[in-house]
């Protein structure tokens, strides 16, 4: 058991350290987090979901 | 074998003996070893622990030795007389048969012959260990005066037993010459025997000390009733050349007397407290179920979070190499998406220890915890 969770633990760490990495050299590139979002909710249509959400909770919506 | 571990293994064999008698062998062997040039070349010279144990049990009689603390207790000015019958006897038989059956040292010779001239030097009545096989104890001086006829070495009993103690000293240490002695026939002189106590050096010849020692320490006064004593010493010795068999025999049946003299081992009986333990399982069990089955729910909630978390990964994966056409993006997505597959797996392996370790953990920490309570461990002595 032992060792296997020290091979999951070595997998967990390179890919955390791979996408650090990633991450760094996007920021350095130029990339902007906010055209991200905006695709992502775009594409996925996230809004109107967390706007449900909110609403099943009581809480007033985003827009 | 060091020093320390010697002494350790041998305390350990010598069980079977009262703790004074022990206590007063080991010391004699760590004086020896202390006034020794080369400890281990004395620690080889004894030879195995078990070895030397053997020895000193073919020797050492509990039953006597009982019968002598008995005595001494009853009586405080009779503290020989329970070892005299015995010491006196052996002392004076000479076994003229009693060939040298080993040319070295006994050990309990030893040990009584340095408990005899502490005995001496402070002037304390010397009380043997090993009571039991009189030997006779070959003189130097004894074959000279032993040849003679008896008529006159009843004569010669007085000058020779000062003679004795002064010269049986200077022969200690000339085994070889003891050797030679114990072959000549000694029979004669049951009483010379007294007088030469101390020159027997052979492992086989304990029974001689025995007896020689209480005799030399009331060489003046014993001449007496050393002659009521001699029967049974010769008796004795008579015995001792049938006791005489082979090495290999002989550590056989020592053997097999050690084991008969082992003391018996502490048992120890677990008690359960059956009130105590059906109130325990009435209060375990239900909490045992409440932990086991939030342990069961927080593996099942570990397990679906990571679950999730590594769709999420594959899906932001796909949709930065899909949806995005600038690099920069794209790297981002990319790194969001194996920090999330890092994540997910370190959870989802928690999960699956939840599943293996905990619930095994608990069941186990509540029959441990039930033992402790109502399980109770009581030792029996017989």
């Amino acid at each position: 058991m032992s060792r296997a969770w020290k091979i999951i633990f070595t997998i967990a760490i390179i890919a955390f350290i791979l996408g650090a990495l990633c991450i760094l050299a996007g920021v350095v590139t130029g990339g902007d987090m906010q055209r991200v979002q905006d695709v992502f909710s775009a594409a996925y249509n996230i809004e109107d979901k967390l706007n449900a959400i909110r609403g099943l909770m009581g809480i007033s919506p985003l827009n | 074998m060091n020093r320390q571990r010697y002494m350790a293994e041998l305390s350990k064999l010598l069980a079977f003996m009262f703790k004074e008698d022990k206590e007063d062998i080991l010391a004699q062997y760590n004086k020896m070893l202390d006034e020794a040039e080369d400890e281990q070349a004395m620690l080889e010279s004894f030879g195995s622990p078990t070895r030397l144990a053997v020895t000193i049990s073919r020797t050492y009689k509990r039953s006597e030795r009982k019968l002598s603390v008995e005595a001494d207790s009853k009586d405080d000015g009779s503290t020989g007389e329970s070892a005299m019958p015995f010491a006196p006897a052996a002392a004076k038989v000479k076994e003229p048969e009693s060939a040298p059956k080993e040319t070295t040292l006994s050990y309990a010779d030893i040990i009584e012959e340095i408990r005899r001239e502490k005995a001496q030097e402070e002037g304390i009545e010397y009380k043997p260990i090993f009571f039991n096989e009189p030997e006779p104890e070959p003189m130097p001086e004894t074959p000279a005066v032993e040849e003679q006829p008896p008529a006159e070495e009843t004569v010669s009993e007085t000058p020779a037993e000062t003679e004795a103690p002064a010269e049986a000293e200077t022969t200690d240490e000339q085994p070889e010459e003891t050797a030679a002695e114990e072959e000549t026939p000694e029979k004669a002189a049951p009483e010379t025997v007294e007088e030469a106590p101390e020159t027997e050096k052979q492992p086989e010849k304990d029974e001689q000390i025995e007896a020689e020692a209480p005799a030399e320490d009331e060489a003046p006064a014993e001449a007496e009733s050393d002659s009521a004593l001699d029967e049974p010493s010769e008796e004795t010795s008579e015995e001792e050349p049938e006791e005489e068999e082979s090495p290999e025999d002989e550590s056989e049946e020592i053997f097999a007397e050690l084991d008969e003299i082992e003391q018996p081992e502490e048992e120890t009986r677990y008690k359960t407290n059956v009130a105590l333990l059906i109130l325990y399982l009435i209060f375990a069990i239900p909490v045992g179920v409440v932990l086991v089955a939030a342990a069961i729910v927080l593996g099942l909630l570990l397990l679906a979070f990571g679950a999730g978390l590594i769709a999420s990964a594959l899906k932001i994966a796909g949709f930065a190499f899909s949806m995005f056409n600038i690099f920069a993006d794209i790297m981002l997505c990319a790194g969001a998406s194996l920090i999330a597959f890092a994540v997910a797996l370190v959870i989802i392996w928690l999960g699956i220890i939840m599943f293996a370790k905990a619930i095994g953990g608990i069941v186990r920490g509540l029959k441990a915890l039930g033992r402790s309570i109502c399980v109770k461990e009581v030792s029996v002595n017989e």
